[in-house]
């Protein structure tokens, strides 16, 4: 087997100096608190903030969008031009892809912003403008921003804006698994 | 996997907080190239590798206080053979063409990326590549990284035995291909 065991060895080494150390990205750890030991006293009381919360929101949310007027409910063209995707490939997924929907061809990608990645995305119905959903990594919680994404007239140049609800109705950002 | 939970709470809670960020920076800088031309082996391009290794420092960070330093190598090699394994998973489950139009480029091995220059080694990581994964990961473990079986075995969560008898069949396979076998 000493011929194919060389061959493996000096196709591994070859490989691996195809690998150059100064083009290997730094390590990116998470900016804000250093890990920290979690208080196990605490965790029947997040377990019961989280339903509690859990419960006010699935109360409030079906009745704030029910006080809306619905003439502000903005009008679905007859085909969306782009569609705005979250590639998922096991890890945290730091860039959302923008996609042509007729071609299905990535015409661009929006970064996460800066110690987040991107946990959702979800359409309003206009074609170009999209609501993404961002979480904080590596830190003891997790907090979710959410963000509008304006799409240029191509597609392309996507502009990013911070989220302020109530604003879109015709939004379902479902969690993933 | 390298957690202990035996260790002294004494020992644990004298780590100042502080700390964890600058240890696992320098195991970064200490092992993390090597680690990422190791995830290379298994996932084949090195943008998807250097995510790979980035989760995996990153849930060493996490779990920082449960993890013994003396052995957060091997910690961190169990992480991106898991990582690897997500990566695969992950491509097998309808999302491929995406993936590979955002995130992948084509393997190192290929003709396409024009990485390496000896066609017959290209070949035969090309042949690896089609190997069932455990295989693929025993012959990066035991060629690329020159791991013991008895080491091998404790990565891998597996019997010595089967490590020895996995590797046989990858390279039997190999040589099948090859014809190389002297």
């Amino acid at each position: 087997m000493s011929g194919i065991e060389d061959l493996l060895r000096e196709a591994y080494q070859d490989a691996a100096r195809t690998v150059q150390p100064k083009r290997v990205r730094q390590l990116a750890l998470p900016p804000a608190a250093e890990p920290r030991r979690r208080s196990h006293a605490l965790v029947p009381l997040v377990a019961a903030a989280a339903v509690v919360a859990a419960i006010a929101v699935a109360v409030a949310v079906p009745r704030l969008l029910a006080v809306r007027p619905a003439h502000n409910i903005p009008a679905v063209s007859a085909a969306p031009r782009f569609v705005v995707l979250l590639p998922y490939y096991g890890g945290n997924v730091s860039k959302l892809a923008v996609q042509a929907a007729g071609t299905r061809h990535v015409i661009g990608q929006v970064p996460a912003p800066h110690g987040t990645s991107w946990a959702s995305v979800a359409a309003t119905g206009t074609s170009t403008t999209f609501v993404a959903a961002a979480t904080t990594s590596g830190t003891s919680h997790c907090v979710t921003m959410f963000y509008t994404l304006t799409l240029g007239p191509g597609g392309i140049q996507p502009r990013r804006g911070r989220f302020t609800f109530p604003q879109y109705q015709a939004v379902s950002l479902r969690p993933r698994r | 996997m390298g957690m202990t939970a035996d260790r002294s709470r004494a020992g644990m809670e004298a780590r100042p907080a502080p700390s964890a960020a600058q240890a696992v920076d320098d195991l970064y800088r200490a092992y993390g190239l090597g680690l990422v031309r190791f995830a290379l082996m298994l996932v084949g391009d090195q943008s998807t590798a250097e995510d790979v290794v980035q989760e995996a420092f990153l849930g060493l960070y996490r779990g920082w206080h449960r993890v013994d330093p003396g052995s957060a190598l091997g910690y961190l090699r169990t992480a991106v053979l898991n990582g690897a394994r997500s990566v695969h998973r992950s491509c097998s489950r309808g999302r491929a063409r995406l993936l590979r139009s955002v995130q992948h480029d084509p393997p190192v091995w290929s003709a396409e990326a024009a990485a390496m220059e000896r066609a017959d080694r290209r070949a035969v990581l090309a042949a690896v590549a089609r190997l069932l994964r455990r295989q693929r990961e025993v012959l990066a473990l035991r060629y690329y990284l020159d791991l013991s079986e008895q080491e091998i075995a404790k990565t891998l969560g597996m019997p010595r035995g089967t490590v020895s008898s996995t590797a046989a069949r990858a390279l039997s396979v190999l040589v099948e291909q090859f014809g190389k076998e002297q």
